[in-house]
């Protein structure tokens, strides 16, 4: 790097050190040449100071908060996909009982006991609460459009309201 | 190939995942969902979407176990998914769709800076344009440049990193490199002199 | 047992029957909010793309949200849907004009003078229009439609 270099700084592999310089990855060592060298270098100085107003300045872009509820949804993702069909899981035992996995009685039995829980449940409890976030749920057509009218004037009233009150989200 | 002895921690549980530890993957999930997402973020500048995205970086993360094999670092295996996802994104220009919330993204951003300094509303109004200024010219780069300086500034990847994350030679990123920041530097310089 | 299960059906049929198209939404949009990602999109898939991302990034907004605002938020929108259609659809149309005509900075400020404009009465309201930093901040144009839509906006 020399100061009377008229390729200086730009031009070759000078403006990688001073790039690492400005982004300080470069050895201590490394340091007090490129220091020594900006002393005699004008252009470089300009470049080097350029280059340090940019990265303080991305210096001051925080990244936004992260969702609390991630994790949980990349966990729900992955059991989605890591289960098996709907097909395969109904005809699971079927298919157990032809490949002699079950005896008929035992399935039988828990059969009749698996039918007795449905119908109780869903006749029994009929007020019950809404499944938790993730479980099966059904939408019908015109319920899309009710939720997306719903998130639509949400939209618009959360863009009225002042930005301190956003803290919250 | 790297010797299974000498590789690094993150390979090890990405091994581990393989074999069907899922503890592991969870451990990579907390030491790199924040660099992930923050990339993503400021590539695509819309939270909700970068959460969105990094979700599906993370879901190839997962379903590619099976054939993982620890021929570079991970972070750049993962980075080189994450970059993968954000130019497929911007490509498919589903990027401008999300210009409305972009915006509304901006102002959550400026109120928290605001709400966490209490400075004079001079200042509040200074920061909040310098603060859009600096998203406004970064978005404007060309997506791949854009990559690249995230991945230098805010990640501090090496060159062959970046190289192998964006799936391009050394000289290339240093050349896009240095573009995006001769941008930037036409741009911006003037903020902190 | 068969009466029973009539009986229950016809409650549940007469409460859906009975109930005001705000509640509807409110049950379709906790519906899809507890959807399985999966199931979201599978549901979801019959939009148009553009459609379905704002959809899908509203919705994310809205999880995201402290439960108070989103209290506060579910209020307002009460509020707004006791109002007449065209006045509903003229606040529509005010909002609109505020995203497409003031520029991303000025429209944080925008809102700060909204949440202000609307404790005033209308002497107040005027006088802080009128105020030189107000002038300053803002044209005519938007000192007007700030006053138009504080004044059209539900409680």
């Amino acid at each position: 790097m020399n100061a009377k270099n008229n390729s200086c700084p730009m031009q070759n592999e000078n403006a990688e050190i001073l790039l690492s310089y400005c982004a300080r990855t470069l050895e201590p060592e490394q340091v007090i040449q490129v220091e020594k060298h900006l002393l005699g270098c004008a252009e470089c100085r300009e470049w080097a100071a350029g280059q340090q107003a940019v990265w303080a300045a991305m210096d001051t872009w925080e990244p936004e908060p992260i969702s609390a509820d991630f994790d949980a949804a990349l966990f729900a993702r992955i059991a989605a996909t890591e289960q098996p069909s709907a097909w395969e899981r109904w005809t699971a035992p079927v298919r157990q009982f032809l490949q002699g996995g079950f005896g008929w009685r035992p399935m039988l039995s828990a059969g009749a006991v698996a039918l007795t829980l449905v119908i109780a449940l869903s006749i029994e409890n009929p007020f019950r609460k809404e499944p938790p976030v993730g479980q099966s749920v059904k939408l019908e057509a015109h319920e899309i459009e009710q939720a997306e009218r719903a998130l639509e004037d949400l939209e618009m009233l959360r863009q009225l309201e002042a930005p301190e009150e956003e803290t919250s989200l | 190939m790297i010797a299974v002895a000498t590789i690094e921690h993150d390979a090890e549980l990405m091994l581990r995942v393989r074999e069907g530890d899922s503890q592991s993957f969870a451990l990579l999930l907390a030491k790199h969902r924040a660099p992930v997402i923050h990339f993503l973020y400021r590539m695509i500048q819309n939270q909700a979407v970068a959460e969105e995205l990094a979700q599906e970086v993370f879901l190839r993360v997962y379903r590619s176990r099976a054939s993982y094999e620890p021929t570079a670092k991970f972070t750049t295996w993962l980075f080189r998914i994450a970059s993968h996802v954000a130019l497929n994104h911007i490509r498919d220009g589903k990027h401008e769709r999300n210009q409305e919330s972009l915006d509304q993204d901006s102002d959550e951003g400026m109120s928290r800076q605001v709400a966490s300094t209490g400075p004079t509303v001079e200042q509040q109004m200074l920061r909040e344009a310098r603060f859009e200024e600096i998203r406004r010219t970064i978005q404007l780069l060309p997506a791949k440049q854009r990559a690249a300086v995230l991945m230098h500034k805010y990640e501090e990847m090496e060159y062959a990193q970046i190289a192998a994350a964006l799936e391009c030679s050394e000289s290339a990123v240093k050349s896009s490199l240095f573009r995006a920041y001769e941008t930037l530097r036409a741009k911006l310089a003037h903020m902190n002199r | 047992m068969r009466i029973r299960l009539l009986l229950v059906l016809a409650l549940a049929a007469a409460d859906l029957w009975a109930q005001p198209p705000m509640a509807q939404q409110a049950r379709a949009l906790e519906k899809l909010r507890r959807m399985a990602p999966e199931e979201r999109e599978q549901a979801l898939q019959d939009m148009p793309p553009a459609r379905r991302r704002m959809m899908e990034q509203r919705l994310e907004r809205w999880n995201r949200m402290a439960p108070a605002r989103k209290q506060r938020l579910q209020g307002s929108l009460e509020n707004f849907r006791q109002m007449k259609p065209e006045d509903q659809e003229h606040l529509r149309g005010l909002v609109r004009k505020f995203n497409e005509t003031m520029p991303a900075g000025k429209r944080v400020e925008g809102r700060r003078a909204l949440t202000h404009l609307r404790k005033l009465d209308p002497e107040g309201r005027k006088k802080f229009l009128g105020s030189r930093r107000m002038k300053e901040r803002f044209s005519d144009g938007e000192r007007e439609l700030l006053d138009e839509m504080a004044q059209s906006m539900p409680d």
